[in-house]
């Protein structure tokens, strides 16, 4: 990865690429297998807006200044600024089942036009590092 | 333990221990203290970091994995809830006792909703739970369990004989000249006749019973 290559991150993470503050973990995957994952996204009742790209934005783009607790989440970690999929719906159901979610569930194929990932089998969780100007979603509202 | 601070609460430092539910960040987990108290940790306000932290136990915490109470039951359960309104630092987070029914709704989870184990690693962190619930205290996922074992030089064939019951575990124990023997999902029920691998085997043609041996050997649980 060059630094051409960080320049196709949003900004907030494309400057921490290049001044080396964060770095891809070693097991991201830029070359990959295009596979459909799982994600909540905010939409009202009678809302039924495609997926965007807005829909995928991390918590570092949201602008969330206050750092999360738990676990190793923080603004030095490079999951902070990628966006949680899962590969299995009942994981994004149980966040569902939490407070404040507000959302229906989406099914996307995640691929390697968008960005790299880093997938965990074990956990079932996939982050996806969206380039900033993806926005050609190959997925559907299913609740 | 997870050495990873994440509230204090009366001088009592809760660590992270187990994500239930990740969703960009931490929503849903685990906590535990230097006692080795547990308590479920809800993030109810991802805008302004706010949390619910419960004390519980590990029977409610497998009774939520096992669906026989609710995500919101395991709140309504614990005798001690406090919100937690994070600051910066965790010295300057404002912590809160709270009742149960004070609790705007909004802020629990929603009612009648069941924790779903849906990955391998919850599975094998109910499991772990489960184990501790038990009464067996194992110590990430990890402890010595004194055994009596008889055996027999290279014939890959060992009596174990267990002081409890023990059910379906692996155990990876390195032996004397750097061998290191491996086996899995094994049922032991007071004595059981194991097939064993050894990983190096450099024993030669050496064939002797030796004399009954009581080692501490370290037992990983699993499924």
């Amino acid at each position: 990865m060059n630094e051409e290559y960080y320049l196709k991150f949003p900004s907030v993470f494309k400057e921490k690429l290049r001044s080396g503050e964060i770095q891809f973990p070693p097991d991201t995957k830029v070359q990959y297998e295009s596979r459909i994952a799982y994600r909540g996204i905010e939409r009202e009742e009678a809302d039924n807006t495609p997926v965007n790209r807005s829909d995928l934005r991390s918590y570092a783009e949201l602008g969330k200044k206050r750092a999360p607790r738990g676990g190793r989440y923080d603004a030095n970690s490079p999951n902070y600024y990628g966006c949680s999929l899962f590969l299995n719906r009942a994981m994004v159901e149980n966040r569902m089942k939490l407070p404040r979610a507000g959302w229906k569930l989406a099914n996307i194929c995640v691929k390697e036009e968008g960005g790299p990932i880093q997938l965990n089998e074990d956990t079932q969780h996939l982050c996806w590092w969206l380039y900033e100007s993806y926005n050609e979603f190959e997925a559907s509202i299913i609740k | 333990m997870n050495n990873d601070v994440c509230f204090i609460i009366d001088n009592n430092e809760l660590y992270f221990e187990k994500c239930l539910v990740d969703y960009d960040i931490p929503i849903f987990y685990v906590c535990k203290d230097s006692k080795g108290n547990r308590y479920i940790v809800l993030c109810y306000d991802t805008d302004e970091m706010s949390y619910l932290v419960a004390k519980s136990n590990n029977s409610e915490i497998v009774q939520m994995l096992e669906k026989k109470i609710t995500m919101k039951q395991i709140f309504e359960k614990s005798k001690n809830i406090w919100k937690i309104y994070t600051e910066d630092d965790l010295e300057s987070d404002k912590v809160e006792g709270v009742e149960f029914e004070s609790i705007n709704s909004e802020d629990l989870p929603v009612e009648k909703s069941f924790f779903e184990i849906a990955s391998k690693d919850l599975k094998e962190y109910y499991d772990f739970i489960k184990c501790e619930s038990e009464g067996y205290k194992l110590k990430k996922f990890i402890k010595a369990q004194p055994q009596i074992i008889w055996y027999m030089k290279n014939i890959q064939e060992y009596n174990i004989v267990t002081d409890s019951l023990i059910y379906n575990y692996s155990v990876k124990k390195k032996t004397e000249k750097n061998r290191t023997l491996f086996w899995s999902e094994l049922s032991y029920k007071q004595v059981q006749k194991l097939s064993l691998e050894w990983e190096n085997d450099c024993c030669g043609s050496e064939l002797s019973v030796t004399r009954p041996k009581v080692t501490h050997r370290e037992v990983l649980c699993c499924e």
